[in-house]
């Protein structure tokens, strides 16, 4: 049975073959139809890649993509190509970092008010005896306060 | 075709409208700073209210007018002392621009050496004991609560007046004669107290054969009536006075000196020296009751008189039978219509003012006093954190 070329197909169309191993796949080339097919094909496909210029993924599909692929495997240049430049995951990093320390100190803040309410206030629970001080500052006074509605029999109001 | 705007490279430094706008917020925030510290620096702002405050106005007057008012005027205080007399008042409170206030009906009844003692027709009678009865042993006297049929705090020697009144007013008014009339069937010399600044603050009627007031009006900054309280039927004499009831209630006897007043500042009790509006201290009292100790300050410039209950604690919330009202800025409660009596708590302490003076001054003498409306969330925080910590360390 006759062993295909593989992913050293696609290393020979990009060039990535050392001059042995390209004699190898080239002579191997020469007497396997399907291979020949093969590299047609990719060399089109390789073709209509580049026509189509600097267009590409966006960050997030080719973060997926990425993922999808199997942790330390090699991967191609062409993906590689994709990977963010270092300085804007650097600030992507940043971002979330400050992300967090923003929600952790909302949090915080959130709670150490709601730590600080329901504290009784100092002393005793007064209420004023408004009427016992109405008699002090009027006999203060020599004046004529209001009277208070809350002072029963406080005088003889004239409507 | 124009261009919208120019690249911002090409603009002098002097002319880009961001720069500008910077420069202009700079030196807008520069000038109301510079304002702020000028008027914190004179005292003008409410937190330097309880500091000396400058002269704004112009001195009283110190001529033969003036000499004269305030000699009519000191003997009006010496007949308030001096002389028996019996009559029936009608007494007015409003609040200048408002329409309505009180009006009451009391009859009085004084003895030489004593203090008057007022009832309105069939009711318990206040009585205010002599000037010099304040005892200084320091013993509280328990405050007796008054019942349904109490005293009547409303016409407590409505024209009464004192020298040290006199003294005040003749520090912050001017004081002149102002001619004659006739007050409950009697001849009376006019007497007309103006504000530095020219406004009446006040006239008198005093009866012309003897000086005891008759009659007094109260105005306010903007020449409002805020006050008149009158006598309706007057007799002055010996033999005047007959049937005046037994007291049922008297001023607080324990008076606080200004050595005891210092200690209690010193262990944090917030009791201030000079108000705004020209009001000085003229009394300082203390009593009891079973919250704990009241304290009772009097304030006066010889026309209003403020009076400021301070004791510890705070208020429940709601405060029954009062309601809330805003009061130069801050949340008070009042207890009466005419929100002449407030209370509010801050700092751990219940303030409860009740005055006899323009609204303009009440607002100055709240602004003065302590309030919990600003760093209250700031308090809340500084507890929520100590909590906490003591949570990981107990």
């Amino acid at each position: 049975m006759t062993r295909h070329l593989g992913q050293r197909l696609s290393a020979l169309i990009d060039g990535e073959l050392s001059d042995t191993q390209r004699e190898r796949v080239l002579a191997h080339l020469a007497g396997c139809e399907d291979c020949r097919r093969e590299a047609a094909a990719l060399r089109m496909l390789k073709r209509r890649m580049h026509a189509l210029g600097d267009a590409g993924a966006g960050d997030a599909l080719t973060w997926r993509l990425l993922a999808l692929g199997p942790a330390g495997g090699q991967r191609p240049a062409a993906r590689r190509a994709h990977r963010p430049p270092a300085p804007r995951r650097r600030r992507y990093a940043w971002s979330l970092a400050a992300a967090g320390v923003v929600t952790a100190g909302l949090g915080l803040t959130g709670a150490v008010f709601l730590a600080g309410g329901g504290r009784p206030p100092p002393g005793p629970k007064v209420v004023p005896a408004v009427d016992v001080f109405m008699v002090q500052h009027a006999i203060t006074t020599g004046q004529v306060p209001a009277r208070p509605s809350s002072v029963p029999g406080a005088g003889t109001k004239v409507p | 075709m124009q261009t919208r705007s120019r690249p911002a490279a090409s603009m002098a430094p002097g002319t880009d409208p961001a720069a500008l706008r910077v420069i202009t917020t700079a030196v807008l925030v520069g000038l109301v700073a510079s304002g702020v510290a000028l008027a914190s620096g004179l005292g003008l702002l409410a937190g330097g209210a309880a500091a000396p405050r400058p002269w704004t106005g112009r001195a009283p007057a110190n001529g033969p007018a003036q000499a004269a008012g305030l000699r009519l005027l000191r003997e009006a205080a010496q007949a308030c002392r001096s002389l028996p007399y019996q009559g029936v008042e009608l007494a007015w409170w409003g609040r200048g621009s408002r329409a309505g206030g009180d009006t009451s009906v009391v009859q009085v009844w004084h003895r030489p050496g004593g203090r008057a003692l007022t009832q309105e027709p069939g009711a318990p009678v206040l009585t205010q004991p002599p000037a010099a009865s304040p005892s200084a042993s320091g013993q509280h006297q328990p405050v007796a609560p008054l019942g349904t049929s109490g005293p009547n705090p409303d016409g407590a020697g409505a024209l009464g007046m004192s020298t040290r009144l006199v003294s005040l007013l003749a520090a912050n008014y001017e004081v002149t004669v102002a001619g004659r009339g006739q007050v409950a069937g009697r001849p009376a010399r006019i007497i007309t107290v103006r504000r530095p600044g020219g406004g009446v603050a006040a006239w008198f009627w005093l009866d012309s054969a003897t000086s005891l007031p008759l009659r007094k009006e109260m105005f306010d900054a903007r020449s409002h009536l805020i006050s008149s309280v009158a006598f309706t039927e007057v007799s002055i004499g010996p033999g005047a006075v007959s049937g005046e009831p037994a007291a049922t209630a008297s001023a607080w006897r324990t008076t606080l000196a200004p050595g005891q007043l210092a200690r209690l500042r010193a262990s944090g009790w917030p009791l201030p020296g000079p108000l705004p509006g020209d009001l000085t201290l003229i009394a300082a009292k203390e009593s009891t009751t079973p919250a704990g100790p009241v304290v009772d300050l009097d304030y006066s410039d010889g026309l209003s008189v403020v009076s400021i209950f301070v004791q510890r604690g705070y208020l429940p919330t709601p405060l029954h039978g009062w309601s809330q009202v805003a009061l130069a800025g801050h949340k008070v409660y009042a207890s009466d219509p005419d929100e002449l009596c407030f209370a509010w708590a801050a700092r751990g302490f219940v303030y409860t003012l009740i005055a006899a003076a323009p609204q303009q001054t009440v607002g100055q003498v709240v602004v003065a006093l302590p309030h919990d409306d600003g760093p209250g969330w700031l308090a809340r925080l500084k507890h929520g954190l100590q909590r906490m910590l003591s949570w990981v360390r107990p």
